[in-house]
C-alpha cells in the first residue's frame, strides 16, 4: 500500500495491513490517534516526558499485540486501553516510592466531600474554552493518583464502575466513593480557582 | 443526606442504576431541593471536564515522535547481535611467544565453563510439533511457546494447588 | 609493559571476569514453581477449584502476543532440583514436565504429553526467568504451564 492510500483508507484497512507487517500503515494509525493516546497519557500521569514516553512505548506494545486486535472495538479505544494499563502501573510503582502527603491520606479515609456545601455556579459560565481548560488542568494536578484515575476511566474513557473497579483492582464501591470525592473536590477547586481570578 | 443517597444519586447520573432504582430517585429528587442541587452540581462538573482532553495535542512533531517507536520495534525485533571481537585479542597476538603458555591455560578453563548466553534464550530445542512458534519479552524476562496441535483439554484431573516435590 | 608482566596482568584480569561467575553457580540448587493455567475470555472459570492468577505471573503474561482477557490458576508445584539431577513433575493427568540443572544456570527442559515427548529444551534459567509452555483448549481457551525460577 502507498503513502498515498494509507492516508485515503480506513481504520479497518490499516490494521490490516498492519497486521500483515507493513509498517507504513501502523505509522498513519499512530499519526491519526497518537493526540489522543497522548492526551490520555497526561491526564493520568500530569507529566509532559512521561506522558510521551509512556504513549510511545504504548504504541510499541499495540504493534507487537496487533494480531490480538480483532474489531471488537475501535482501534484507537484498544490503543487507549493499552496506554491505560502502562499508565497504571508506572502510578502503581511511583506510589510505592512515594511517601503519602497528609491530604491523600485524608482523601482515603473520606469524609470531607460528603460534608461540602453544594456548588451551585457552572463552573463553565462565563469561561472561554482555553481557561476553561487552564482551571481544569490545575484542578486536576491537585487531586490524588486514585481520585484522578478514577476521574479518567469514567470520564474520559467512559468506562463503567464495574470496568474500572477491574482495571483498578479495587472493589465498586471505592469506585463510587473516589468518583464522588473526585468529582466534588474539582467542583470546589474550579470555584476556587474562580474566586481567584475575579 | 446520607453517603449511600449521594453516591446513589452519582449512580442515577451516570446511569449505572436499574429501571426500578432510577424511577426511585427520581420520584425522590422530585421532593428533595438538596438532591436536586447536588445532581446539577456534579453534572454540571462532568460537563465542564468532558471536552478537556479534545483540546490536548502531542507536543513533538510528527516524524520525530514516530522515528522514536519505529527505532524501539526494530530493536525489539532484531535478533541478538553476534558477539563482537574483544580488541585485547588484537593485542595478545602482538606478544604471542611469552604469553602463550598462560593464554592457553585461561583459554581451556573458558572453555570448560563454556560461553555464557542471553538469560531465556534456548541454546537447544526440539519439538514434536513442527508448527510450534517461540517469542521472547527479553524486558519481561518471559519466553512463550505456543505449540499448534488442536484443542486439546490437558486440564483434566489436574493435582492439587500448592504441591511441593 | 614487559610481556610476562603483560601475561600476569591479563591472567589477573581474566580470572576476576570469570570467578564471579563460578561464585554465581556456586549454590547447588535451584528452586521452581511450575504453574498449570487456563487462559479464556472468560470472567469466571466455571470450575470452582480454579483461583484467579498471581499478579505477578499475569503481568508477565500480558506483555506477550496472547489474546485472552483472563487466567485462572489451576494447579502449582514447588520443585527443588540439584545440580546435576532431574525432576519429573506430575502437572495433570495427561501433562508432565522435567528439569534437569546442568550447572545451576542452564536447565534441561522436557514436557511430556500422554506419556510422550512433545518438547525438549535447553537454556539459561537466572532467578526471575520465566517460561511458557501453551496451547489452545476446547471453547477457545488454552492451557498454559508456566515454569519460573524462584530460588
Amino acid at each position: 500500500m502507498s503513502d498515498k492510500d494509507h492516508s485515503s483508507a480506513d481504520d479497518r484497512t490499516l490494521v490490516q495491513s498492519a497486521q500483515k507487517g507493513d509498517m507504513g500503515a501502523f505509522e498513519e494509525l499512530v499519526a491519526r490517534h497518537r493526540d489522543k493516546i497522548y492526551a490520555r497519557a497526561f491526564s493520568m500521569m500530569r507529566n509532559e516526558e512521561e506522558a510521551i514516553d509512556l504513549s510511545q512505548e504504548a504504541w510499541v506494545k499495540g504493534w507487537q499485540r496487533l494480531h490480538q486486535f480483532q474489531g471488537e472495538s475501535s482501534f484507537g479505544t484498544w490503543m487507549t486501553r493499552i496506554v491505560i494499563n502502562l499508565c497504571l502501573d508506572q502510578l502503581r510503582k511511583q506510589k510505592r516510592q512515594r511517601t503519602e502527603s497528609i491530604e491523600a491520606m485524608d482523601e482515603e479515609s473520606g469524609g470531607v466531600e460528603r460534608q461540602m456545601p453544594v456548588i451551585t455556579i457552572n463552573p463553565t459560565a462565563g469561561l472561554e474554552r482555553n481557561e476553561l481548560r487552564q482551571r481544569i488542568d490545575k484542578a486536576l494536578s491537585q487531586l490524588s493518583y486514585e481520585h484522578r484515575t478514577v476521574m479518567v476511566l469514567h470520564e474520559f474513557e467512559e468506562m463503567e464502575y464495574k470496568e474500572i473497579a477491574k482495571t483498578m483492582g479495587c472493589s465498586i464501591g471505592t469506585v463510587m466513593s473516589r468518583l464522588f470525592y473526585a468529582r466534588r473536590k474539582m467542583a470546589a477547586l474550579l470555584q476556587d480557582l474562580r474566586k481567584q481570578n475575579t | 443526606m446520607d453517603h449511600e443517597k449521594q453516591l446513589k444519586l452519582q449512580s442515577f447520573l451516570d446511569e449505572e442504576l436499574s429501571e426500578a432504582e432510577a424511577r426511585e430517585v427520581a420520584s425522590w429528587l422530585a421532593k428533595d431541593q438538596e438532591a436536586t442541587l447536588l445532581l446539577a452540581e456534579l453534572r454540571n462538573t462532568r460537563a465542564a471536564i468532558a471536552p478537556f482532553e479534545a483540546g490536548i495535542r502531542l507536543p513533538e512533531a510528527r516524524e520525530f515522535y514516530w522515528s522514536k517507536i519505529e527505532r524501539e520495534i526494530e530493536r525489539l525485533e532484531k535478533p541478538a547481535p553476534a558477539k563482537e571481537k574483544t580488541s585485547w585479542l588484537a593485542a595478545w597476538r602482538k606478544i604471542l611467544v611469552p604469553a602463550s603458555a598462560v593464554a592457553a591455560l585461561v583459554i581451556a578453563a573458558l572453555i570448560t565453563i563454556g560461553p555464557p548466553a542471553s538469560p531465556g534464550q534456548e541454546t537447544e530445542s526440539s519439538y514434536s510439533d513442527t508448527g510450534a512458534f517461540t517469542y521472547r519479552d527479553y524486558d519481561a524476562h518471559a519466553t512463550l511457546v505456543w505449540l499448534s496441535y488442536p484443542e486439546e483439554n490437558d486440564l483434566a484431573d489436574a493435582g492439587p494447588i500448592d504441591k511441593v516435590q | 609493559m614487559r610481556p610476562k608482566l603483560l601475561a600476569a596482568v591479563v591472567l589477573t584480569t581474566l580470572l576476576c571476569a570469570v570467578l564471579p561467575a563460578l561464585a554465581a553457580n556456586a549454590k547447588k540448587e535451584a528452586r521452581f514453581e511450575i504453574q498449570l493455567l487456563w487462559g479464556t475470555d472468560l470472567a469466571k472459570s466455571p470450575d470452582t477449584k480454579h483461583k484467579p492468577v498471581e499478579p505477578d505471573v499475569e503481568r508477565k503474561l500480558k506483555s506477550l502476543p496472547l489474546k485472552f482477557k483472563n487466567y485462572f490458576l489451576v494447579s502449582k508445584n514447588v520443585v527443588v532440583v540439584t545440580i546435576g539431577q532431574t525432576q519429573k513433575v506430575q502437572v495433570s493427568e495427561k501433562c508432565e514436565v522435567e528439569l534437569k540443572n546442568v550447572d545451576n544456570l542452564k536447565f534441561e527442559l522436557a514436557f511430556f504429553g500422554k506419556g510422550k515427548q512433545t518438547a525438549k529444551r535447553s537454556q539459561d534459567f537466572p532467578l526471575g526467568e520465566m517460561l511458557i509452555h501453551g496451547g489452545n483448549a476446547p471453547g477457545s481457551n488454552a492451557w498454559l504451564v508456566v515454569v519460573k525460577r524462584i530460588e
